[in-house]
């Protein structure tokens, strides 16, 4: 091997490398990390990582989940060789970036790890019961799917966008399972590593060196827990983003033609145009908004001059526009999606009324997630400013990242998205975020820049050579460095992990549904009598049965939720009164031909309208008294967790 | 002169034979992914139910129709190839099962046969193209 290089101390590939071997073709020059193999020696950091899991394991066999009580839920209850646990690990991640030669396989094990020791916790610990009830509405579009084997485009949003409920009826019929509910407890877990997975993959083209890639995958899983109610559980959202991530490292990997770029031949393109739209046009009916996310990304990255063919973005934003079309009705009458269009000052407002309550903008916050919340996503973007600081004062290309992360910004403009446009900038703005986090962490300004594995051995034979003659204080500044760096990072990493758990497990016991009252929701929404149906609050497994529709009021197409809908009725002071209130409601209902009314109450219930100030447990008990007493109420189902009320039928009319 | 080319030619035949008794990591997926959609298609056939054919079921529809729709597209890496087959079997899936219910089609069993026929077809058309052509460049 002959060969020569200049070494830039920005690294960039333009200045760094006259190739040497003369093997390796374009495609191949990209595939091959400099720094990332497989190394064979048993470090420190291993025996980090073995530590780690065997301090997880005993954490989870002296954990009881009857000390997961109060608004820190969970926290509390597990023992510190649990956080200790997840640090160490955390700190072997720091170590493992630090090393001369990156291990994939060592990062990928410690990677799948995170995530397992993280969102593995809720189900092992609740007996394998899904988390956050708000999921369930998802079992209950799977199982009408199901049962009925046809779409009720009436019903809801859910039946017109139908492809992750198809997916997941169709797996069900596939693997000899009744529902959902069976798996759907792992989801967290799996959606996590694909989210990783499809990241790791979209950002293989970014200019960044493999160790910031890295880094920016384990900062995306640590720092997107922030708002995971919504993202990486049992709803359509969740694969909607990995296949957006893709879609986008696409794009990047063969569709791009900036300055710098590798040629890629028409053939290549054509094949990555081919798999670009097998990815989206399901996207296009799998979530209603995702595809205009990847549309405004790939808009800004055309703009940016980095994307051809030039008619990609306009042909994506006609398949969404064209789906959405006859859709769009339905949409504006149940969502009033035209009064949110430039709507500026309603579209960021918050969405629950908790937030309304002094929650923060993101999610629906109590306790110590009030604080969490702003800590971790003011640390997260102040470190990305430093990035993006960094990354301009090196005077390396940032546009692309930026024009990345800047474009969900758009979509406040249009829409309210049940008011959570906000969350959902932030899902998906916050990947490129985290490219930049990276590099604030992490700025490696060598060598690290797509080379083949023996261009990098023959500069680091030249450099070696050259800091021979050199004075020894750059080298001991390069290492201090290095070290700050690990631990800076192992820091940056610990405190992101912790407060995402914070913000997760804090609120286990708001959301966690017990395996009773679950029961009691299958065997409700399975047998009762079609008719009405009022919940106090959120608090239970709605609709999780093929029958979900014969229990919503106006057509079908609402919940009836006292706390959320009927905001009149938290300004009566009167249990009595509220009652009255709540019986008219029923009685007044319209549901045609449907003579039947209910009233759900849960313990859950109780714990979320207790937790978020509704009703304390003094009233709802005196709620439940004038109910037990009411003569327009008779009992259809009672158990010690749940309580179903049934109108009596002289009241209706 | 002739020495030098036998041992050339000799040389080249270890080479070939080296070549040969290697497992390409593709070849070894597509064969796993080919056992997979028999033992999932008997399974369903007999209407098993029990975590052996969930754990299939999972592998089928998360990997092998992407695996096997991206098996012709020589661009990616392998790890490109995994990311890419997972979406990609999620998308197939997603697609397939909304156009079979809009069209009132819904049969899902017929529906995952007819995927695990075209996706065991694809990749068996695969595996032998890649041994012809193996066999051609030894010879």
């Amino acid at each position: 091997v002959t060969g020569s290089a200049s070494i830039g101390r920005t690294g960039s590939r333009s200045q760094t490398v006259v190739a040497t071997t003369g093997v390796h073709s374009a495609p191949e020059r990209r595939r091959s990390s400099p720094l990332e193999g497989t190394s064979r020696l048993f470090g420190p950091a291993d025996v980090l990582f073995l530590v780690a899991w065997g301090l997880w394991i005993a954490a989870l066999l002296t954990t009881s989940i009857a000390h997961a009580q109060g608004s820190w839920g969970l926290i509390p209850a597990l023992p510190w060789t649990f956080y200790f646990g997840v640090s160490l690990l955390l700190v072997s991640v720091a170590i493992q970036l630090g090393r001369e030669r990156l291990s994939s396989i060592r990062l990928g094990l410690h990677l799948v790890s995170l995530v397992f020791m993280v969102q593995g916790v809720t189900p092992l610990l609740y007996s394998l019961e899904p988390k956050y009830f708000s999921q369930f509405k998802a079992v209950g579009e799977t199982l009408l799917i199901s049962s009925h084997g046809a779409l009720q485009s009436s019903v809801d949003l859910y039946q017109r966008w139908p492809g992750f409920f198809g997916f997941t009826s169709w797996l069900d019929s596939i693997a000899g399972l009744q529902s959902p509910l069976s798996y759907m407890a792992w989801c967290q877990v799996f959606f996590d590593l694909l989210f990783a997975g499809a990241f790791l993959f979209a950002i293989r083209s970014l200019p960044l060196s493999p160790r910031q890639r890295w880094l920016s995958v384990f900062l995306l899983i640590t720092g997107n827990w922030v708002a995971a109610t919504w993202q990486d559980t049992f709803t359509p959202q969740a694969p909607a983003f990995a296949l957006s991530l893709l879609i986008v490292g696409i794009v990047l990997r063969w569709l791009s033609s900036g300055p710098g770029e590798l040629k890629v031949d028409w053939r290549t393109r054509k094949g990555a145009l081919v798999v670009l739209l097998l990815l989206y046009v399901p996207l296009v009916f799998m979530h209603p908004l995702s595809p205009y996310i990847v549309v405004l990304w790939v808009v800004a990255l055309t703009l940016v001059n980095r994307v051809r063919p030039l008619w990609l973005a306009p042909l994506l934003a006609l398949l969404a526009v064209g789906f959405l079309i006859p859709n769009l009705s339905y949409i504006n009458k149940q969502y009033g999606i035209s009064k949110a269009f430039g709507n500026l000052e309603n579209n960021v407002l918050p969405n629950a009324p908790s937030l309304a309550r002094g929650g923060s903008f993101l999610q629906a916050n109590l306790g110590p997630n009030l604080y969490a919340e702003p800590i971790i996503v003011g640390l997260l973007i102040v470190l990305g400013l430093i990035g993006i600081g960094i990354r301009i004062r090196q005077g390396k290309g940032s546009i692309l990242m930026l024009a990345l992360l800047m474009a969900p910004l758009i979509i406040v403009l249009g829409v309210t998205y049940g008011n959570e446009a906000i969350t959902r900038v932030w899902l998906f703005s916050y990947p490129w975020l985290a490219c930049f986090i990276s590099l604030a962490l992490w700025p490696d300004p060598e060598f690290e820049d797509g080379l083949p594995a023996e261009e990098w051995s023959v500069l680091k034979r030249l450099a070696r050579k050259e800091n021979e003659h050199r004075s020894r204080v750059p080298q001991a500044l390069s290492h201090v460095r290095l070290v700050g760096a690990r631990w800076i990072t192992a820091a940056v990493l610990i405190v992101t992990a912790g407060l995402s758990i914070v913000l997760n497990y804090s609120q286990n016991e708001i959301y966690q549904v017990a395996p009773s009252e679950l029961r009691a929701a299958v065997h409700f929404y399975g047998s009762a009598p079609a008719g009405v149906a009022y919940y106090v609050d959120p608090g239970f497994p709605l609709s999780v049965g093929a029958r979900y529709p014969s229990f919503k009021g106006e057509g079908g197409g609402r919940y009836y939720d006292l706390f959320l809908v009927k905001y009149p009725l938290l300004e009566l002071i009167d249990p009595a009164q509220v009652m009255s209130a709540v019986t008219r409601l029923v009685c007044n209902a319209e549901r045609p031909g449907s003579p039947n009314g209910y009233l759900v109450l849960s313990n859950q219930q109780e714990k979320y309208a207790e937790a978020f100030g509704v009703f304390d447990a003094r009233f709802f008990d005196q709620m439940e008294q004038h109910l037990r007493e009411s003569p327009d109420w008779s009992p259809y189902y009672l158990s010690s967790t749940v309580r179903i009320y049934k109108i009596m039928s002289h009241c209706r009319r | 002169m002739k020495g030098a080319h036998s041992r050339s030619a000799h040389a080249e035949s270890v080479v070939a034979a080296t070549r040969e008794s290697q497992i390409d990591p593709l070849e070894a997926i597509d064969i796993l992914a080919l056992l997979v959609l028999i033992g999932l298609g008997g399974m369903a056939a007999i209407d098993s139910s029990n975590g052996l054919r969930v754990g299939l079921a999972l592998a089928f529809i998360l990997f092998i129709p992407g695996w096997a729709t991206l098996r012709f597209w020589k661009s990616p890496t392998l790890f490109e190839r995994l990311a890419l087959s997972v979406g990609v079997s999620i998308a197939v899936g997603a697609a397939s099962s909304a156009t079979a219910l809009w069209l009132h089609l819904w049969r899902p069993l017929p529906l995952f046969y007819s995927m695990a026929v075209a996706s065991g077809a694809l990749l068996a058309a695969h595996v032998v193209r890649e041994r012809k052509r193996s066999r051609g460049s030894n010879r």
